[in-house]
């Protein structure tokens, strides 16, 4: 095959896209695209992919158990039964979930017999909302889950064209005007560009002097009744989605663009740049087919070590916008102190954190030659 | 480990600075030559954003100390003026309840940065520490240090900071001990990752030609670290200290808006999380805050990239 990568790339869209024209629930595609990602990654460097997968073993392991032992390292049974329930608690009710959540045994078996009830998806009921932890986890996640795709896809159509322009002209105007503007944007907290863009955008905004600064284009909170699906409605989808999306989007766009900028600087002094110019290769096609791979590479691994900074500006911004995404569900847990919901969704998303970067190494792989060709 | 290795490359700078370019360096050296760079490199921005941080920083000590006549009490509710926008009285305008926005912005911003301060300071401590131990003796004790610090660092930080906080704070604690917990939680946030910047500068420096020679020279190990080394490290220490800050500034105040932690003090993400009910008929709540918040950012990140700038010779050298 002349390009693994190209060929992994685009299998895993079309499943994605096919798939959800089908109706398959987002949480299979996910799993069909990790296992195609995969199999791309040992096709191109085997040997690589087991090295990894060696080592996320461990990781696992431990993510997992620190997260069950931070809910259930101290105190006794009972403790930790009244700790889940609340104030509500009767006899009855502790022994049942102590019985439920084998509270009295070993913590090490606890744990193990937690891990196997986890693994097939059962992370408790909730006392407070009577319902499964997993149940609510996977009613939120896809919304989670896609509101960082579209910040993501969003900071990258941003950041790349800008990035490459300005490294293009490093030094002039633009490339000093976009950076001054990256920095800004760097240092806005996304909670911060949320509430004012719900003002501006959705609530009309401040009035000075009897002159209104400000539109109600969007609307300002989301509920779980009013979301709407893409395919439901897509312009409605749309207006719910933007100003979450670009709260996020705004923030990562500055750091890939600095990033971008810095690598490409020094990719257009190599030699081959110099050569392709001499041979008389057009700018557009020096900049974007010649330089921009080998420059995007760092872009790569911190757009997955900055899933981490998304993860965490989703739950913020979600619950501003109330979004019924994993944001908001952990925060009302949170609240009303749910300790069951609030572990479900912790182990959830280190779990997916560390699958997630484990897949950008395999991606790093599959795109980077050097990579790729390294017999280790 | 080749993750590793690349992750920190864009954060920070791992060619040695070419100023330092020659045996035995000192700290008294390096900074004699810093200062040459500044009266070249440094241009207003820089002194605006270090005055600013003076400012509030002698400002929040002084408003704790009762030393700004100026200031009214934060808990204070004055009548009639509650939503009121800013005017002479209540120069930032005054909350939902008539509490003066003013004073509860500059009150807040002890525990804003009082607890972002500390847990920078506790992770240069014990980062640093780390750091430079498993980038010098490399072999096992870098293997086992480095995969404590990657397993830290596969858990999303604001999402470790939440459980940390949820579930290692006693319930019924006091403002203050969930304000210390909050405080630890975000140290151990910051010391794997300035542990990972700084390991990677020791391997760097730490296959120089001056080590070489203090080694030939006796030096037992643990002066090598310390004089040799260490002075090299810190400029990439601060640089990344200060975007630390500016990022557990963030953090602090991310948690305040999930309510975790104490919510009942004052803090800048306390009072935008209590305005942001009221952005409708009293917007000045969030924005004031938010402003202080912001520009506190933008100085600590440009600091931070002017003095990555002035260490890196890839991009100084431009």
């Amino acid at each position: 095959m002349k390009s693994p990568g190209l060929i992994t790339m685009g299998s895993s869209l079309a499943v994605l896209v096919i798939g959800r024209l089908a109706g398959i629930s987002f949480l299979w595609l996910s799993m069909i695209v990790f296992v195609i990602l995969v199999t791309g990654a040992t096709y191109v460097n085997g040997s690589y992919v087991i090295r990894r997968l060696v080592a996320l073993v461990p990781t696992l392991f431990l993510v997992t158990l620190f997260t069950f032992y931070l809910q259930n390292g101290r105190g006794n049974p009972e403790d930790i039964a009244f700790n889940i329930l609340g104030p509500s608690a009767t006899e009855e009710s502790v022994a049942a979930i102590v019985e439920d959540l084998h509270l009295d045994e070993p913590l090490h078996q606890r744990y193990l017999l937690w891990l196997s009830d986890a693994v097939q998806g059962d992370l408790g009921v909730s006392p407070f909302l009577s319902r499964p932890v997993s149940e609510g986890i996977t009613n939120a996640l896809p919304i989670s889950l896609l509101l960082m795709l579209y910040a993501q896809l969003t900071a990258l159509l941003i950041a790349v064209p800008v990035g490459v322009y300005a490294a293009y002209r490093a030094g002039g105007v633009a490339d000093r005007t976009s950076s001054t503007v990256a920095l800004g944007f760097l240092s806005i907290p996304n909670f911060v560009l949320a509430v004012v863009m719900i003002l501006t955008f959705a609530l009309g905004g401040l009035e000075i002097g009897g002159v209104g600064l400000g539109v109600e284009w969007f609307p300002a909170t989301v509920s779980s009744s009013s979301y709407e699906t893409f395919f439901e409605s897509p312009w409605g989808h749309f207006k719910q989605m933007l100003l979450p999306t670009l709260a996020l989007a705004l923030g990562q766009a500055a750091t890939y663009m600095r990033l971008l900028r810095s690598d490409m600087i020094s990719t257009l002094q190599e030699n081959f740049v110099t050569t392709a110019k001499a041979k008389g290769v057009s700018t557009g096609r020096v900049l974007w087919a010649h330089a921009l791979r080998p420059s995007s590479f760092t872009l790569l691994t911190v757009l997955g070590i900055n899933t981490a900074a998304l993860i965490g500006g989703t739950l913020i911004v979600e619950t501003l916008f109330s979004l019924p995404g994993l944001g908001t569900y952990l925060a009302t847990a949170i609240f009303s102190k749910d300790f069951l919901v609030v572990q479900g969704v912790v182990v959830v998303i280190a779990v997916g954190f560390v699958l997630i970067n484990f897949l950008v190494d395999l991606l790093y792989a599959v795109l980077d030659p050097r990579i790729r060709n390294a017999r280790v | 480990m080749l993750e590793s290795d690349l992750s920190t490359e864009p954060v920070v700078v791992q060619q040695p600075s070419p100023t330092s370019d020659h045996m035995g360096v000192t700290a008294d050296v390096e900074q004699e030559e810093g200062g040459a760079y500044q009266s070249k490199e440094l241009g207003l921005v820089f002194w605006l954003s270090a005055i600013w941080l003076a400012l509030l920083v002698v400002a929040t000590i002084a408003a704790q100390l009762g030393l700004l006549p100026f200031l009214k009490d934060p808990n204070t509710t004055f009548r009639g003026v509650s939503r009121s926008g800013p005017s002479a009285a209540h120069w930032f305008g005054a909350d939902n309840i008539g509490k003066d926005v003013f004073s509860r912005t500059i009150y807040g911003a002890f525990r804003s940065l009082g607890v972002a301060f500390a847990a920078t300071s506790a992770g240069l401590l014990f980062g640093g520490t780390v750091g430079l131990v498993s980038g010098f003796y490399k072999g096992g004790v870098d293997q086992s240090l480095s995969a404590v610090i990657n397993i830290i660092l596969s858990v999303p930080a604001l999402v470790l900071a939440l459980a940390l906080v949820t579930f290692l704070a006693p319930p019924d604690s006091s403002s203050l001990s969930k304000t210390i917990w909050a405080a630890v939680a975000l140290s151990i946030l910051s010391v794997p990752s300035i542990a990972r910047v700084v390991r990677a500068q020791t391997m760097v420096w730490a296959d120089r030609e001056f080590v070489l020679a203090s080694k030939t020279l006796g030096a037992r190990n643990m002066r090598i670290m310390i004089r040799e080394i260490l002075p090299n490290v810190l400029p990439a220490m601060f640089a990344f200290a200060f975007i630390g800050v500016a990022v557990l500034i963030v953090v602090e105040a991310s948690l305040a808006f999930l309510g975790v932690g104490d919510v009942q003090g004052i803090s800048w993400g306390i009072l935008i999380l209590n305005g942001r009910d009221r952005l409708t008929d009293a917007p000045h709540m969030v924005l004031f805050p938010s402003l202080f918040m912001f520009i506190t950012i933008l100085a600590l990140n440009y600091l931070g990239d002017k003095v990555r700038e002035i260490t890196d010779i890839r991009e100084s050298g431009l």
